[in-house]
């Protein structure tokens, strides 16, 4: 009777540990995170499959946004910092939807502020207007140039999800905005340890 | 007797004042949680928030100045469809009795051309100016998020 119940204690503890519910949204079925060539913060042509052998948080955005944008990114720090703060496993890319403001060197100055405390430091992408285009199309990323009477100048609408590749350069995950850090972390972490998980 | 019940009513409306811990200038309204976004380009738009409680009638906030800034506007952030859209806006309406919340992807004070540069930990000066109330000074705290 007592060997019963110690059984059923483990069985459930097991249960326990097991269960993970996503915050975010996988694609089904997964498949190959598409691909498209950009220009780094360091001026240099950069390639999204560089990346491959690393696990890929992407979000799309532009630096003259001084609510949103910066809302995701200091919730990719916190994620980078709670699941892999020394390492060079997690890699935040941030790229532009702005091309007409945002320069390399801009994109270098804007993701700078936020990898500060890390090594391994974010990957900041811009390019022409067609290459944008492209490479938003590609994770099916909206934007619009709305012209504004701010004295900040026009403003852009954009989607504003983040999106997970694994190291396969398997799309693994849309986080949708607003998503708290320790929700996207704890997806990611359960992934890492169970990388057949869906 | 008057006399004590008088110091009685001072001291209950001190606790009161100082249980509120915002500034009010003699309103209806409490301004609270006041921050800078700490901004990752300094030259490029910032971003400010603050919780508007209101336990009078309704009143609506109409421009915001500070010296570390040269201009302040009102904008809002929202979903439109799929997409995150921002917007100027002409005045954040404060309901009777009720809080507007100033956060990150709503209402938000857009800060453009900083004055001078900022880091975590500063403290900074807004005066909110409503349409009723007037002008209300609070301050905020700069913040990476």
């Amino acid at each position: 009777m007592k060997k019963r119940w110690i059984t059923l204690m483990l069985i459930g503890l097991l249960l326990a540990a097991c269960a993970h519910t996503f915050a975010g949204v996988a694609p089904n079925p997964i498949g190959p995170a598409p691909d498209f060539a950009l220009t780094d913060e360091h001026g240099q042509p950069f390639k999204l499959s560089d990346l491959r052998g690393k696990w890929v948080l992407l979000a799309y955005g532009y630096t003259h946004c001084p609510d949103v944008c910066p809302l995701t990114l200091s919730r990719l720090r916190d994620v980078k910092k709670i699941v892999d703060p020394n390492g060079d496993l997690v890699q935040v890319v941030f790229t532009t939807i702005d091309p007409e403001r945002d320069t390399a060197d801009i994109m270098r100055q804007y993701v700078g502020h936020f990898d500060q405390q890390f090594d391994q430091k974010f990957k900041g992408l811009t390019g022409t207007p067609p290459e944008i285009a492209q490479a938003a199309q590609a994770y099916n990323v909206k934007y619009e140039k709305k012209e504004s009477t701010s004295a900040a100048g026009y403003s852009m609408g954009h989607t504003a999800e983040v999106y997970l590749i694994d190291p396969q350069f398997n799309r693994r995950m849309t986080f949708p905005f607003g998503i708290k850090a320790e929700e996207i972390a704890a997806d990611l972490q359960y992934l890492m340890q169970n990388p057949e998980a869906k | 007797m008057k006399r004590l019940a008088v110091i009685g009513i001072v001291l209950i409306l001190a606790v009161v004042v100082a249980a509120c811990g915002g500034s009010s200038g003699g309103s209806g309204l409490i301004l609270s949680d006041a921050w800078v976004r700490n901004p990752a380009i300094a030259d490029q738009p910032g971003a400010a928030y603050l919780v508007i409680q209101n336990n009078g009638a309704a009143d609506k906030l109409l421009s915001v100045t500070s010296d570390i800034v040269q201009t302040i506007e009102l904008h809002e952030s929202m979903m439109s469809g799929n997409m995150m859209q921002m917007s100027p806006v002409p005045n954040i309406e404060v309901p009777a009795n009720g809080k507007v919340e100033l956060k990150p992807g709503g209402f938000h004070l857009m800060l453009i051309g900083l004055t001078r540069p900022l880091k975590v930990g500063d403290k900074v000066q807004l005066t909110l100016n409503f349409e009723k109330a007037g002008r209300i000074p609070v301050t905020a705290n700069v913040r990476e998020q």
